[in-house]
């Protein structure tokens, strides 16, 4: 609760015309999303030659009845899908219709419906809540109240978001009666009313069973606290303690002054419908839940105010030395972090991600892999081979495509030449060539003298490129402080850094002779 | 001054290359050096000078350690300006969105370790004792704490009541998002969860588990999750406290010179063992 609902609370010792403007102010603000409506939804629905559903239909009227479809559905489930709430509206839209004598298009009205929950969950703005300002007599201020009518609730069933109705949808619906004790169990008994007074006993049995989860589950909740209170004192506020015990008592009382309303209620009804056999024996068994409750909710009061008691018997632990190196309890640290103000906990957090993070791996950017990794896709976009197809029309010339001196012979044949002189021992580049030009091989005179440059090719395929090197099993290092200058037998002449060439190969050595 | 030869200094920065790898989470890319990081982790273990090299690297590198387990080390960045800090961007980049907020994932990465680790003792035990958790449990606990600051008692009130607290952003988000498939549907407390989970897996930190009948997914943590998060936690909750004191060194100083932890990197041995 923040000091300014507090104030509002405590508001009635000190009641000015100020506190009670701002007061009524703040509760009718729920109102507006509703009130606005008519004004949201402003174009034509559906088409031309229809008439206009907006000036026949009551929009309040609906947004109402989404509220009530919604309460009424959540009894018995956690959130209603949007698909379920239209279909259970729809029927009340179109009586309204034909009270008219209006025919219109289903899918027309199912569109304005859906405008209307539209709306009511504030979709175009990303389902966050409403938000609207209002002025603070008291206290001289602005503030901004943002709540939620309906709510998008997390369920993690099924394929469709589920929608609840928020404490101000609750409030909008069941009236201005803004009060903070509202809570779930408050609630609870609301509907279990609602419920009875509209026959439904059988929704009224689920609502008492949920009040009893509800119990139960503050019941846990003390049972945690108790529990932290005797391993770890210290994680454990007093205040708060306190707060809860406080708490607690206020809630009973008045929770037990409703149950004890809905006990009679019941009861009544029991009187009534005297005659019908089944009903008596579910509202029997009704009246016997809510007596149940009664006591669970008495004992609940018992354990919260029991807590400032556990605390001060295990008070004396405070004052114990603290070992070195506990953690913080993750309950502690996360309430704090909640409690932060936002720009701290925004720069808490990039330090803390990046603390707990592992560090990121950061690509370096280098224009040779990146020239290579082109290289590839292009590689790959030309694999269909379409350039090579043969061409059928009679009349079209045929294209003449470059075909290289160094045919695929010719480097096979300088390939084999390669691997047989290297597999021995290492070898120059020099000798290599060498070796290439004065060989006769099966090739025919004219590519014989191509030989060496198809050797030189293939040596500087692999030093281009490693990884035919490493297919090759070749290890090749320049050597620095020689040079070579070498006439080729076609006239060419090769200069440049020696290279020494070796194998890599394991088995190179029985390669080569059994080559040989 | 010790003397190193050569040799160590090429050691212990394959050391440290290799670790990085190992704490990216890439498993694949690791499996060929497990032979030479066992080598360097026993040299590691065993000669307090090639400890101090490799410190030494660690912090030139702006990097820390969390634990040493038995596959490497584990590092982070030392503060949230190190070139190899994770940062917002890489949340954005992982789904293609940018909107994202510090102050919630950090209450999100809380709420989850909140979930997993609900008591001191937790932090410490061993993680196969820990148990699962699935969505449903964070939103449990984020549910749990966005009214938490509204709880405090009054005196506790360190803030003046215009600021905007965390636990506010977190209550004025929606939990679910109908539209979220849609282009700039806008965070909720599902999309952040899962946002964050998603990058605990992908760094191995979390181990993921489908279960095909109920369509969930379980989370169990691992220990380097755990030793991770014992080192941040301890930061937060340090830093809240120069908050409340009104001192704030940590974040005056986090743009300029973020260094000196006080606490030094648990050197403690961690097995880290398989949860199947």
């Amino acid at each position: 609760m923040t000091a300014f609902e507090t104030i509002l609370e405590e508001g009635t010792s000190s009641r000015t015309l100020a506190t009670d403007v701002t007061k009524a102010v703040r509760s009718s603000l729920i109102m507006r999303p509703i009130y606005e409506l008519p004004a949201r939804i402003y174009r034509q629905v559906g088409l031309d030659n229809e008439p206009n559903l907006l000036e026949h239909v009551d929009l309040m009227w609906l947004a109402f009845a989404t509220l009530d479809i919604i309460a009424e559905l959540t009894e018995y489930q956690v959130g209603a899908s949007r698909t379920e709430i239209l279909q259970h509206l729809f029927p009340l839209a179109e009586a309204q219709l034909q009270a008219q004598q209006i025919q219109a298009q289903p899918h027309a009205l199912e569109h304005l419906l859906g405008k209307v929950f539209d709306h009511l969950v504030n979709r175009d703005n990303r389902y966050l809540p409403f938000s609207y300002r209002f002025y603070d007599g008291a206290q001289h201020q602005f503030h901004t109240r943002k709540f939620w009518l309906i709510k998008a609730v997390y369920t993690g069933q099924g394929k469709e978001s589920f929608f609840a109705l928020t404490d101000e949808g609750y409030v909008a619906y069941f009236g201005l009666h803004e009060s903070s004790a509202l809570d779930a169990a408050a609630i609870g008994n609301l509907r279990i009313k609602l419920l009875i007074e509209r026959g439904k006993v059988d929704d009224a049995l689920t609502a008492t069973e949920q009040n009893r989860k509800q119990c139960l589950r503050k019941a846990n909740e003390v049972r945690d606290v108790r529990r932290s209170i005797e391993r770890n004192i210290q994680a454990v506020d007093f205040r708060h303690i306190h707060q809860l015990a406080d708490e607690g008592a206020d809630q009973a009382t008045q929770i037990q002054q409703e149950s004890g309303r809905l006990h009679h209620l019941v009861l009544d009804n029991l009187d009534k419908n005297s005659d019908e056999e089944e009903l008596r024996y579910k509202l029997q068994q009704l009246a016997e839940n809510l007596e149940q409750l009664n006591i669970q909710q008495m004992k609940l009061v018992n354990q919260l105010q029991k807590l400032p008691d556990d605390f001060s018997d295990h008070s004396h632990k405070l004052f114990r030395r603290r070992s070195i190196g506990i953690m913080p309890a993750m309950d502690t640290i996360t309430r704090r972090l909640f409690a932060t103000p936002e720009a701290q906990a925004a720069a808490v957090g990039v330090e803390f991600i990046a603390r707990f993070d592992p560090p990121l791996r950061q690509p370096l950017f280098d224009p040779g892999s990146m020239i290579d990794a082109i290289d590839r896709a292009l590689e790959r976009q030309n694999a269909s081979g379409d350039i090579y197809q043969q061409v059928e029309e009679a009349a079209a010339e045929l294209i003449e495509y470059f075909q290289p001196e160094l045919n695929d012979a010719l480097m096979g044949e300088a390939l084999k030449l390669l691997f047989n002189t290297v597999a021995g021992e290492p070898v120059l580049l020099s000798q290599l060539l060498t070796q290439a030009a004065a060989p006769p091989t099966p090739l025919t005179d004219e590519l014989q003298s191509l030989l060496p440059i198809a050797m030189a090719m293939q040596v500087f395929q692999c030093v281009v490129d490693h990884r035919l090197a490493e297919k090759y099993h070749l290890q090749i290092e320049p050597q620095a402080d020689q040079h070579v200058r070498l006439l080729l037998p076609d006239g060419r002449l090769y200069r440049g850094h020696e290279l020494l060439l070796s194998s890599t190969h394991p088995s190179s050595l029985a390669i080569a002779t059994d080559q040989a | 001054m010790t003397y190193f030869d050569e040799e160590s200094f090429h050691q212990a920065n394959r050391l440290i290359y290799l670790s990085l790898i190992y704490s990216n989470g890439n498993r694949r890319a690791l499996s060929q050096y497990m032979e030479e990081m066992t080598e360097l982790l026993q040299k590691f273990r065993s000669s307090e000078p090639f400890q101090q090299l490799v410190e030494a690297g660690l912090k030139a590198m702006e990097l820390q350690i969390l634990t040493i387990t038995n596959d490497g080390l584990r590092l982070s960045a030392r503060h949230a300006n190190s070139f190899f800090a994770t940062t917002l961007t890489d949340y954005g980049k992982m789904l293609a969105r940018s909107d994202n907020k510090a102050a919630d994932l950090l209450c999100v990465h809380c709420a989850i370790a909140t979930a997993l680790f609900p008591n001191e003792t937790d932090l410490d035990a061993p993680v196969e004792d820990l148990g699962v958790v699935m969505v449903d449990d964070i939103i449990q606990v984020l549910r749990r704490f966005a009214d938490q600051e509204q709880k405090l008692p009054a005196e506790d009130d360190i803030l003046d009541p215009q600021v905007r607290t965390a636990a506010q952003r977190i209550r004025e988000l929606p939990e679910e998002n109908p539209d979220s498939k849609r282009a700039g549907a806008g965070a909720s407390w599902l999309a952040l969860i899962n946002r964050v989970l998603e990058h605990l897996v992908s760094t191995d930190y979390l181990l993921a588990f489908e279960d095909h009948q109920e369509e969930a997914i379980e989370y169990r943590p691992t220990p380097a999750y755990q030793a991770a998060l014992r080192q941040a936690a301890v930061y937060a909750f340090h830093s809240f406290r120069n908050v409340a004191t009104g001192q704030d060194p940590q974040l005056k100083t986090s743009a300029t010179a973020p260094d000196e932890e006080p606490e030094s990197p648990q050197l403690t041995e961690q097995p880290e063992t398989e949860v199947n």
